[in-house]
């Protein structure tokens, strides 16, 4: 299975990637790889395809008691490529979006 | 052409925890840039995402509120989309199964009450803050805010004009800040505003399409952004071109609405269950403790105040502004039910908010319990203190540990109001200026002021001017 050109752009685009064509073609077979194998997956019959976690399982809750962590800053911001006054600095983003 | 207006709501409120949703930073506004962002809300590799019990608590209660029902097995989806300020590349929320479902709050339209259908309210974190052009061509990134538990509020389209949209935001807003769950600080961001609007012909059963304005937080602006959408959209219409469906963003400095994005860059948000959080299991136990230690909602109580206490519903409105008012109203008549409830609600709602002022706090905050008020209030009752001294002890009582009797006698405010002491003294008055008296009698009636000025001179100002003025007339007219 091939995924169409149009999908890749779109996905592309949502990733906000910039590919060549070539790179286009590569991911195209790529993917359709992918969805031929997850095509076999489906293709058996599974008795409660909605089972994602084991039904019994629930999510541990946590207090709400603060950890704090202000002595990490300096520390972790010498992994990011650039901050300055404590702010992280990345390109400018036009399209605006904070959900 | 005449236009139905169809308003759909969706709030975001922060939730009042003291830590994120996520992890164990803390949850608070102003803080210094991420100083309040550890590895989890920064998104690294490896960290695994802990749910919050205090926001569920909240979500449920939220939830009783509105009469909603509680998805008793809930879960966590990812979001995705890409954005500087989302380090994961996805907001974790919920999607198949929000925690409230089919909740409704009720309110007063010029046609009576009116239901507004809540069709969900979800948990969810909320992103990072950009600041644009921080540098140039460089926005700065402060993830404080990343992970800070969020409710999503969202109504059906029941709106049909600005007025009512206010009056549910109000009450919504009201109703989280007496319940506790959220503070609703708009100005912090706390209580956020996204409005849906579409126009449809008079009448007609279909839905037009229609227009998101995103993030509007403050009541003024949401009522001019709706009244300025709702015209963009009828001048479209009416030229005959059609409304495009997409996501606008109000400008209250130039009072329009702008085009965010439209559909065909919509994000594609492919919703799917987060696999590093499990169901959220809520039992009945659970639902039924927490019903049972939720505070009386506000309009039942408003309600109950209207038929036991007789006070206007402009003074019960003021009372219940603030929980801690109400709550301290009754308390003050529960220690002393001689105490006339109007005296009482006008001293906190009016007197004491005045004091507050004044000292830049709020009664909450001040050493001033249900118990110093009540005696406060019962020696003003009582006579004993003038309506002036109350207010000078009030004062004295935000700043002390004495009673208010205590402040009494040490401010020398305590009123002569016994009528034996009060008549000796007149006595004395009436046979020290014989002439007077007999002018009085003969009927130079404007001498009343001249003896209560003599008897409030003899009694260093403490006389009860009332009931001094009652004793000297009846005197006179013997």
């Amino acid at each position: 299975m091939t995924i169409p050109n149009d999908t890749i752009d779109h996905i592309a685009r949502l990733s906000h990637l910039k590919l060549s064509d070539q790179d286009k073609i590569r991911l195209a077979k790529n993917l359709g790889n992918i969805i031929t194998f997850i095509d076999q997956v489906n293709a058996y019959e599974i008795p409660n395809p909605q089972a994602s976690h084991t039904q019994e399982a629930s999510q541990p809750l946590r207090p709400d008691e603060p950890f704090r962590s202000d002595l990490e800053r300096d520390l972790i911001q010498q992994n990011a490529p650039a901050a300055e006054e404590g702010l992280y600095l990345v390109p400018d983003v036009i399209e605006t979006s904070s959900e | 052409m005449n236009w139905d207006i169809v308003i759909g709501l969706e709030v975001h409120t922060r939730l009042n925890t003291r830590t994120k949703l996520f992890s164990s930073s803390l949850n608070a506004y102003g803080a210094e840039p991420n100083t309040q962002a550890n590895l989890v809300d920064l998104g690294y590799p490896g960290v695994l995402p802990v749910m919050n019990e205090e926001a569920v608590r909240l979500a449920t209660r939220l939830g009783l509120a509105i009469g909603a029902e509680i998805d008793q097995a809930s879960r966590m989806a990812r979001k995705n989309y890409f954005y500087p300020d989302l380090s994961k590349g996805y907001q974790i929320s919920q999607d198949d199964r929000p925690i409230v479902n089919n909740g409704s709050l009720s309110i007063s339209t010029n046609d009576g009450e009116k239901t507004i259908r809540i069709l969900r309210a979800h948990l969810e974190e909320d992103a990072g803050k950009s600041t644009h052009s921080f540098r140039p061509n460089q926005s700065g990134i402060d993830f404080n805010r990343a992970g800070t538990p969020l409710l999503e509020i969202v109504t059906e389209p029941d709106f049909c004009n600005a007025t009512e949209v206010i009056t549910y935001l109000k009450k919504l807003h009201h109703l989280v800040r007496y319940l506790g769950i959220s503070d609703a600080n708009m100005q912090e961001g706390s209580f956020r505003c996204d409005v849906n609007i579409s126009l449809k012909p008079k009448g007609s059963d279909t839905l037009g399409t229609r227009a998101e304005i995103k993030n509007i937080n403050s009541f003024r602006f949401i009522e001019q952004a709706i009244h300025h959408e709702t015209e963009r959209q009828a001048e479209l219409l009416e030229s005959g071109q059609s409304v495009v469906q997409e996501t606008r963003l109000y400008d209250a400095d130039k009072n329009e609405t702008r085009s965010m994005r439209s559909k065909e860059n919509a994000h594609d948000y492919r919703y799917f269950p987060d696999p590093d959080l499990l169901p959220i299991l809520i039992s009945q136990a659970d639902i039924d403790h927490e019903k049972q230690g939720m505070p009386e909602l506000p309009w039942l109580r408003a309600k109950r105040f209207s038929e036991s206490y007789a006070l206007s519903d402009e003074l019960i409105e003021s009372l219940l502004r603030d929980r801690h008012h109400a709550d301290l109203f009754e308390s003050i008549l529960q220690e002393n039910p001689d105490l006339p409830a109007k005296l009482v609600a006008n001293w906190i709602c009016v007197e004491l908010q005045a004091i507050a002022q004044r000292f830049n706090s709020s009664l909450l905050d001040s050493p001033l319990n249900a118990t110093r008020i009540t005696e406060l209030l019962s020696l003003l009752h009582k006579d004993t203190l003038s309506s002036s001294g109350a207010k000078t002890i009030a004062e004295a009582l935000w700043e002390s540990t004495a009673t208010p009797s205590e402040l009494m006698s040490k401010l020398n405010l305590a009123q002569l109001s016994n009528d034996d002491d009060l008549l000796s003294i007149i006595k004395i008055i009436i046979n020290n200026n014989p002439e007077q008296a007999q002018d009085f009698r003969d009927g130079k009636t404007k001498l009343m002021a001249f003896f209560v000025g003599q008897v409030m001179k003899a009694s260093k100002g403490s006389a009860n001017p009332k009931r001094t003025t009652e004793l000297i007339r009846k005197l006179l007219s013997a």
